[in-house]
C-alpha cells in the first residue's frame, strides 16, 4: 500500500438492515469521485449491501445492539473497503455459481445469491480475524488516475 | 413499502414508489404482491421506474413472486435502470424475467 496517496474513512451502523442503505450512500458517494462506470458503483454498493445483510443475518442472527464497522481506503488504483463485525465467524463460504434452469421457475433459487454477486463484482475478496473481529477486505481495481492534491 | 397498482385489462401494472428493494423491505414487497397474485392476478407488469437499488433478498423476493404464480401467468419488468439491470445479469436471472423498455411494450406483450 503506498500511505502517501491512501486516503481513509471509517464509518459504523448498529446492526440493523435498515441502516444498510445509510453504508450504501456513503460508499456510492466515495466512488462517485473514482474512475468507476455507474454500473461498477452500484455493483460495488451491492456487493457492500451484500456483505452487511450475511453479517446482521448470520455473523448476530438478526439481533440489533451491534456495531457493524465499515473501513474504506482510496488507493490509486482501487478501493479496498473492509467489514468488520464481533459476531459469530462465519466459514468462509464457497461461492455458490448461479446454476440453475430457467425454465424450470420452481428451481429458481431465492437466497444465497449474495456472494455469488460479490466475488464477481469485486476483484479480490479477503477474509481475516483480529482478535475477535471478524474482517472480510473486497477490493475493487481501477484505472490508475493522476495523482490528485486534494480530496473532492 | 408503498406500491401504486392498476388494472389493464387482464394485466396488473405495479409500480414501487420506494427507490430500494432490500433486504429491510423485500418482506413487505413480496407480501404485497403475493396478496394480488392470490386475488387471481396472474399477468403482472412489475415497473421499475422509481427504483434505484436491488439486492438479492430483493431480487429474491421478485422470484419468490414468479414461484408464487405456480407456472401460470407471467411476470414482467418495464423500466429497468442500467445498474438495476447489472444485478439480473451478474445473477442470470436476465435469463428467467422477460424485461421491457416501456409500460406500454409490457403491457401489450402481456394482452397480445
Amino acid at each position: 500500500m503506498n500511505l502517501r496517496s491512501s486516503r481513509t474513512i471509517k464509518f459504523a451502523i448498529d446492526s440493523r438492515l435498515e441502516n444498510v442503505s445509510l453504508l450504501g450512500l456513503a460508499v456510492r458517494s466515495i466512488c462517485s469521485s473514482l474512475p468507476l462506470s455507474p454500473t461498477e458503483i452500484y455493483q460495488i454498493e451491492l456487493s457492500l449491501a451484500e456483505a452487511v445483510n450475511n453479517t446482521i443475518k448470520h455473523a448476530y442472527h438478526g439481533q440489533s445492539g451491534h456495531e457493524v464497522e465499515v473501513i474504506a481506503t482510496v488507493e490509486t488504483d482501487r478501493l479496498v473497503i473492509e467489514i468488520r463485525d464481533t459476531g459469530i465467524p462465519l466459514p468462509e463460504q464457497r461461492r455458490s455459481a448461479a446454476v440453475f434452469d430457467p425454465d424450470d421457475v420452481l428451481s429458481l433459487p431465492e437466497s444465497g445469491m449474495g456472494l455469488h454477486i460479490i466475488h464477481t463484482a469485486m476483484d479480490k475478496i479477503e477474509h481475516d480475524r483480529h482478535g475477535h473481529k471478524n474482517i472480510l477486505r473486497m477490493i475493487k481495481i481501477f484505472e490508475r488516475q493522476e495523482e490528485r492534491g486534494t480530496c473532492k | 413499502m408503498q406500491i401504486e397498482h392498476r388494472k389493464s385489462g387482464a394485466v396488473l401494472i405495479v409500480v414501487p414508489q420506494e427507490r430500494r428493494i432490500d433486504a429491510s423491505s423485500a418482506k413487505d414487497f413480496k407480501g404485497k404482491m403475493v396478496d394480488w397474485i392470490n386475488e387471481g392476478n396472474q399477468m403482472i407488469v412489475l415497473d421499475l421506474q422509481n427504483v434505484d437499488f436491488i439486492d438479492s433478498s430483493g431480487l429474491g423476493a421478485i422470484v419468490s413472486c414468479l414461484k408464487s404464480l405456480g407456472g401460470q401467468g407471467a411476470l414482467v419488468i418495464c423500466n429497468i435502470r442500467e445498474t438495476v439491470a447489472s444485478l439480473f445479469q451478474l445473477t442470470r436471472m436476465n435469463r428467467v424475467f422477460s424485461i421491457f423498455q416501456s409500460q406500454d411494450d409490457a403491457v401489450a406483450a402481456l394482452s397480445g
